[in-house]
């Protein structure tokens, strides 16, 4: 599986860092390639979203290097950090739609605002995508009147219109009731099956070990240990990661 | 011996209620203006500017609007420029209104999550297309209760420009009563002027908060 995905995207090395004393990511190595769909797991505060969020520059970070397709980014230039962005979409825990938009504009923004589509281009690829994650009838709709599921596919569909070569998706399900999460996991695993490159920081494990090409253990702020899905989830070497696992029935 | 009756009384009213309208007016779009500008130099984030700014908001909002106008009055005069009551009190009104209009708007940006302004980070916006396309359309529905809260409170307060000599309904009411001796009844008058005129507003105000409190 991993000849397909040969096409380096995204590299960070030694990527480190700290809140005041509190060191949260301690020398990050990672690639991702193309097509790949990678899971981090780890304990709450182990550096998972961190290390989202410092990919996408909601983070700065003290040292280290992120490259995009072989490009360092300079993320205290704004222009290059906007460029970057429009490359690396991410979907929150909180959704964090527009309120004050309904369904179709908040997917329609990006495309409209930043890729320069015209209003009936955006609002088609808004339908499109919408389509796509089953909400083409949520159109005009406010995000107020959705459940949290649908927020949520709606945000996926947000991060999808900017025709992104990565996703972020940081901890997507852990905001919503347990019968919604089945509905966004099967729309991310629809991603990972059309090719979609994804990061995946989730605490749901059989969903993890199913769609994912690779998986990393974080703790302390380090990638304790990465290898495959079956690797992680049917072989695991270190200690932490067997207690990591013990709490999960996978 | 001029008599008055209760017509005269309401008809000289209604005549001064156009200053009264009129000023409130140059102090929602002066102050208005003003507001805006200080909010987006404010949001700039230079720690300077913030800093003059939180001092101005201060000044206006830690003395009373008959010191302001007063200061305003004489203190125009002292750089030898000819003040007039009108020219006074609407730069008085602007300024006050200014500062409670900025801190008002300031405080309606900040109050959106943090989650709003990272997600159209990431969705590559500009700070200006961030502000124009999210925050504002929000923030403005938020401030919309205590903006209109305060224009009422504008209105009421006008009627302090009646102590450097501006004719509006207050004045009006105090010149009437001289004549008539009848304060009560003046004064009743000009407080119904007063309720007419401020109570539609807060009705509004509070249709349109009811409106948009679930797109917050």
């Amino acid at each position: 599986m991993q000849d397909q995905h040969s096409e380096k995207l995204v590299e960070i090395s030694n990527l480190k860092k700290s809140y005041g004393s509190l060191d949260v990511l301690k020398g990050i190595d990672l690639s991702i390639n193309k097509s790949e769909v990678i899971s981090i797991i780890g304990k709450s505060g182990s550096g998972k979203s961190t290390l989202l969020r410092c990919i996408n520059g909601l983070e700065e970070f003290q040292s280290g290097e992120i490259k995009i397709r072989g490009q360092a980014i300079d993320y205290g230039n704004l222009k290059e950090l906007r460029t970057l962005r429009q490359s690396v979409g991410m979907v929150f825990q909180s959704f964090n739609l527009f309120p004050a938009m309904s369904v179709g504009k908040n997917v329609a923004l990006g495309p409209k605002v930043v890729r320069g589509m015209s209003d009936k281009q955006s609002l088609e690829l808004a339908r499109h995508l919408l389509d796509q994650v089953d909400l083409a009838d949520k159109f005009d709709q406010f995000p107020f009147e959705l459940s949290g599921g649908q927020q949520q596919r709606v945000a996926i569909a947000r991060a999808l219109a900017m025709s992104p070569d990565v996703i972020l998706c940081d901890e997507i399900t852990s905001a919503l009731d347990p019968e919604l999460v089945g509905e966004v996991l099967q729309v991310v695993e629809k991603l990972a099956k059309d090719g979609v490159t994804l990061v995946i920081v989730t605490h749901e494990m059989s969903f993890a070990h199913k769609v994912s090409d690779r998986v990393a253990f974080m703790k302390d702020g380090y990638i304790h240990e990465i290898g495959t899905s079956a690797d992680i989830f049917e072989r695991p070497q270190s200690a932490e990661l067997k207690t990591f696992l013990s709490f999960f029935k996978v | 011996m001029t008599t008055f009756t209760d017509w005269d009384v309401i008809r000289n009213l209604i005549y001064s209620l156009p200053w009264t309208l009129g000023l409130s007016l140059i102090a929602f779009v002066g102050g208005g203006i003003l507001g805006a500008i200080l909010l987006l130099a404010r949001l700039s984030g230079n720690k300077y500017v913030v800093m003059l700014i939180k001092g101005y908001v201060q000044v206006f909002q830690g003395t009373p609007v008959l010191m302001q106008l007063f200061l305003v009055y004489f203190g125009i005069a002292l750089f030898g420029i000819q003040t007039s009551p009108l020219l006074a009190a609407t730069v008085c009104y602007s300024l006050y209104a200014s500062a409670f209009f900025t801190e008002i708007w300031h405080g309606s940006v900040k109050s959106i999550p943090r989650g709003q302004w990272e997600a159209s980070s990431s969705l590559a916006l500009t700070f200006f297309q961030q502000l124009r396309y999210i925050i504002f359309p929000v923030a403005i529905r938020i401030s919309l209760p205590p903006t209109i809260g305060f224009m009422v409170q504008i209105i009421k307060n006008t009627s302090l420009a009646s102590v450097i000599g501006f004719v509006e309904l207050t004045r009006t009411g105090q010149m009437i009563t001289n004549i008539t001796y009848e304060p009560f009844f003046v004064y009743g008058v000009v407080s119904l002027f007063y309720f007419s005129i401020c109570f539609p507003i807060s009705v509004v105000g509070k249709k349109l908060e009811n409106k948009y409190r679930f797109i917050q």
